[in-house]
Parts: C-alpha cells; sequence; structure tokens
C-alpha cells in the first residue's frame, strides 16, 4: 500500500476521534450543569457518555464508506458522478485524501496522547481477588474501600475497624455491600472507559460527580437495611472523627461532600428504598436507537463531510 | 487460557494457602491443562516483582509467597491510596472520601444536627 493510500485510514481515525472529543466535551459540560440543578439525574452518566462513542463510530463510518444521498449510492465509489477536481473520502481511491494528512497528523498528535494514557490507567487497575468480606489489615490511611473492579474486596484498616462499634461495623457492610450489589466499582470503570474520549479534566469532573451520587445512593440502601438513616449518617461523621485523630496521614473530607451525605441522609425517610440501577433498559433502548439512526446517517453524514472538507481546503 | 495477570493472581492463591511449592505443584492446583512452561514463567516474572520466594530444593526451584494475601494487600491497596492522592483522578469508591482538609466543628455540627433528628423520631 503506498503512503498516499494510508492518507484515508488516517484521516479517518483522526475524523472519529475530533468528532468523539467534541461531542464529549459538549456533552459534559452540558451533563454536569444539568446534574446540578437536577441531582437525581447523575445515574444516567454511563448511558449519557455512551454517545460520544456512538458518534465517534459513525464520523469513523461517514469517512471511509462512500455513500451519496442524491443518487442513492451507497457503499460505491461515487467519484465519477462528482464534480471535477472535487475532493473525495473513498475507500476505492484512498489517495484522495491525502491533501487531509497533514491535519488530520496535528489532529492525532493533539488528541491521541491523552487518551491512550487514559487507556493505560484504565489497563492499570486492579481486578480485585475476591476473598473475606471484609478483609481487616493495616493500611496507611483509616479508610475502607472497594478494592478491585471485577472482583471487588471490602478492604478495611484494622484500627479503623477496631475503633467502631457493632452497630458501625454493620453500618459501613451495609454501605459497602450496597455499591458491590449495584456494581459501582465495575460502573467506576467503564464510566470512565465511556469518558476516555473527553478532556482528562472535564472526565474527572464527571467522575468525581458520579461517585458523590453513588456514594448517596450506598447510603440510602445502607439506611433501608440498617432501618435508621441516622445510625447511617452517626457512623460516616464517626468515621470522619476516626481520621481526624489521625491529622498526620491527612485523611479527611470535604465538609461539603459529607454535609450534603448526612443532610441526604436526615432527609431520608424511616423507610427508605433503595435506588435503582443507573444502568436501565430505557437507557439501553434510547443508546440503541441512537446507534440506529447514527447508522442510517452515515451516507448523509458521509456527503455533508465531503462539502464541509472541500470548503476548507 | 487465562489472562497472564489472572494466572499471576490464581498462582499467588495457590502460594498463599502455605508451604513450598514446585512448578508442577503449582500447574497441578491451577490448571493443569496449561503447559508447564507457563508456570515457570509466571513464577519467574513473580519472583523478579518480589512476590514470591524461591529455594533451590534438590536441584529444581522450590517457590513460596513472600507476603501473606493481608500484607500482599495492604500493600496493593497503600500503593492506590498513594496514587489518589497524587493523581486527581478518582480511583475509588470508598466509605468516606479523600481530601485534605479536616474542620472539627462541622462534625460537632452534624452530629448536633443527627441527634435533633433522633429526637424528632
Amino acid at each position: 500500500m503506498s503512503v498516499t493510500a494510508l492518507s484515508l485510514p488516517v484521516v479517518a481515525v483522526a475524523l472519529s476521534l475530533i468528532a468523539g472529543w467534541l461531542a464529549a466535551s459538549l456533552l459534559a459540560v452540558g451533563w454536569l450543569q444539568l446534574v446540578d440543578r437536577r441531582p437525581e439525574l447523575d445515574p444516567t452518566a454511563v448511558s449519557v457518555f455512551a454517545l460520544p462513542w456512538v458518534v465517534s463510530l459513525a464520523m469513523l463510518l461517514a469517512s471511509v464508506l462512500p455513500g451519496d444521498p442524491h443518487t442513492g449510492t451507497v457503499l460505491v465509489c461515487h467519484c465519477l458522478d462528482s464534480m471535477p477536481g472535487w475532493s473525495h473520502l473513498c475507500p476505492v481511491h484512498p489517495e484522495r485524501a491525502w491533501p487531509l494528512l497533514v491535519p488530520a497528523i496535528v489532529v492525532l498528535g493533539a488528541l491521541l496522547p491523552a487518551r491512550l494514557r487514559a487507556v493505560r490507567q484504565l489497563l492499570r487497575l486492579p481486578r480485585g481477588t475476591g476473598g473475606a468480606w471484609p478483609e481487616v489489615v493495616p493500611l496507611p490511611e483509616p479508610v475502607a474501600v472497594l478494592h478491585g473492579w471485577w472482583r471487588p474486596t471490602l478492604v478495611v484498616d484494622q484500627g479503623l475497624w477496631s475503633a467502631l462499634d457493632d452497630t458501625e461495623q454493620q453500618a459501613v457492610l451495609a454501605h459497602e455491600r450496597a455499591h458491590l450489589d449495584r456494581h459501582d466499582p465495575l460502573m467506576v470503570v467503564v464510566l470512565r472507559a465511556m469518558l476516555v474520549l473527553a478532556p482528562p479534566r472535564l472526565a474527572n469532573r464527571v467522575v468525581r460527580r458520579w461517585l458523590d451520587g453513588a456514594e448517596r445512593r450506598a447510603d440510602t440502601a445502607a439506611a433501608h437495611t440498617i432501618g435508621d438513616p441516622t445510625v447511617v449518617a452517626m457512623t460516616l461523621v464517626r468515621c470522619a472523627r476516626l481520621g481526624a485523630r489521625q491529622a498526620a496521614l491527612s485523611l479527611g473530607w470535604t465538609a461539603g461532600s459529607l454535609e450534603s451525605r448526612v443532610q441526604h441522609l436526615l432527609d431520608l425517610p424511616d423507610a427508605a428504598a433503595p435506588a435503582r440501577p443507573d444502568v436501565r433498559r430505557s437507557h439501553l433502548v434510547a443508546l440503541g436507537v441512537s446507534l440506529l439512526v447514527s447508522l442510517a446517517a452515515v451516507p448523509w453524514l458521509h456527503h455533508q463531510l465531503e462539502h464541509l472538507l472541500n470548503l476548507s481546503l | 487460557m487465562p489472562r497472564a495477570p489472572e494466572l499471576e493472581t490464581k498462582v499467588l492463591e495457590t502460594l498463599w494457602t502455605g508451604g513450598q511449592w514446585s512448578v508442577r505443584d503449582v500447574m497441578k492446583a491451577v490448571d493443569d491443562t496449561l503447559a508447564y512452561t507457563t508456570f515457570a514463567t509466571v513464577l519467574h516474572r513473580l519472583h523478579n516483582k518480589g512476590a514470591v520466594r524461591r529455594d533451590k530444593v534438590d536441584g529444581a526451584w522450590s517457590y513460596s509467597a513472600a507476603q501473606t494475601r493481608a500484607e500482599a494487600l495492604a500493600d496493593e491497596v497503600g500503593r492506590v491510596l498513594e496514587r489518589a492522592r497524587s493523581a486527581p483522578e478518582p480511583l475509588l469508591v470508598a466509605f468516606l472520601d479523600q481530601v485534605e482538609q479536616v474542620d472539627p466543628s462541622a462534625l460537632d455540627r452534624l452530629e448536633a444536627l443527627i441527634q435533633a433528628r433522633r429526637g424528632e423520631r
């Protein structure tokens, strides 16, 4: 294959990446503003941020699959039907994408390294090994964390665990069990994978926002299990105090996030029902429909893309 | 065939049960449909990482876990916590979040709120 023929795949990947990046950026900004006003919508994150991948896929296909809505041709070369001098994105004549190669390389250079770093970080995340529930071990900080995204283990610092009474231990277990039942460790990884296309800072804000919501949902479920939201709220404050005594370890919490969680628990009715799962059937149906619509729009998108590229060259 | 890190975990889980293990013993315990050399490679890699110890017994390597399961887990979680502290990206699902500042007066106020709520019921 000649170098000029290689220009089409490079251009296609660059166009796909820039479309996904733009869609993810706009969606992240919009989603963050929306959930600030409507916090109950934060479970939509995983489904919403699958959309940039749909856009990216549609753009990739539109870049390499010829189609002309005027002539009704799809998946065939329509170069001869077009105006002379008209630049094409055509797998039959891949060398015609040659003038776009340099801008495509610039786009890839700007967007690809951060995406690759994000993927590498995801691949390094521990899968977990399962095991005892909880694993009480001495940790450098007084924390209770779910470790591993595939087979999570609840790992609790020995000092923290021995300082909690039975009821408080039950509250911590109920909270972490709720995370496990809702597959939150897996969902964090899926969400981060969805957000690979977004700018890292925006992606972190979205994940942070989703995690805040996930903690509130686990608190709600724990309150339901324990039967008294104030027990969970008091356990949060107690854990905070235990961490506070070890100031040298710099463990604490934002007053805002702790306060909002306690307030959320105090606002719950005594018989709080556990929250529904994040990914619902309706979300998957909506995602499937958007995928079908995007695929159906590929010939039109291809045509418009060629217009746009010819205008810009 | 399990992926390499998955196989490493399975091998470690076997070694964590205690005692000295030959490559063939590990192979029998984990999955004897895989090649002997696969386990020899995995054990060699784990030894290079410091996760297992090895001694020559009758001319063959005999392996044991360098740490208990709890110690290995504590080390791994410690590394994740360290990374979460230094990197801006959120990594964990924790009972309480990690941040910089502690405000005891805020805790007093929250505790008073909870007690007040309990008094109302």
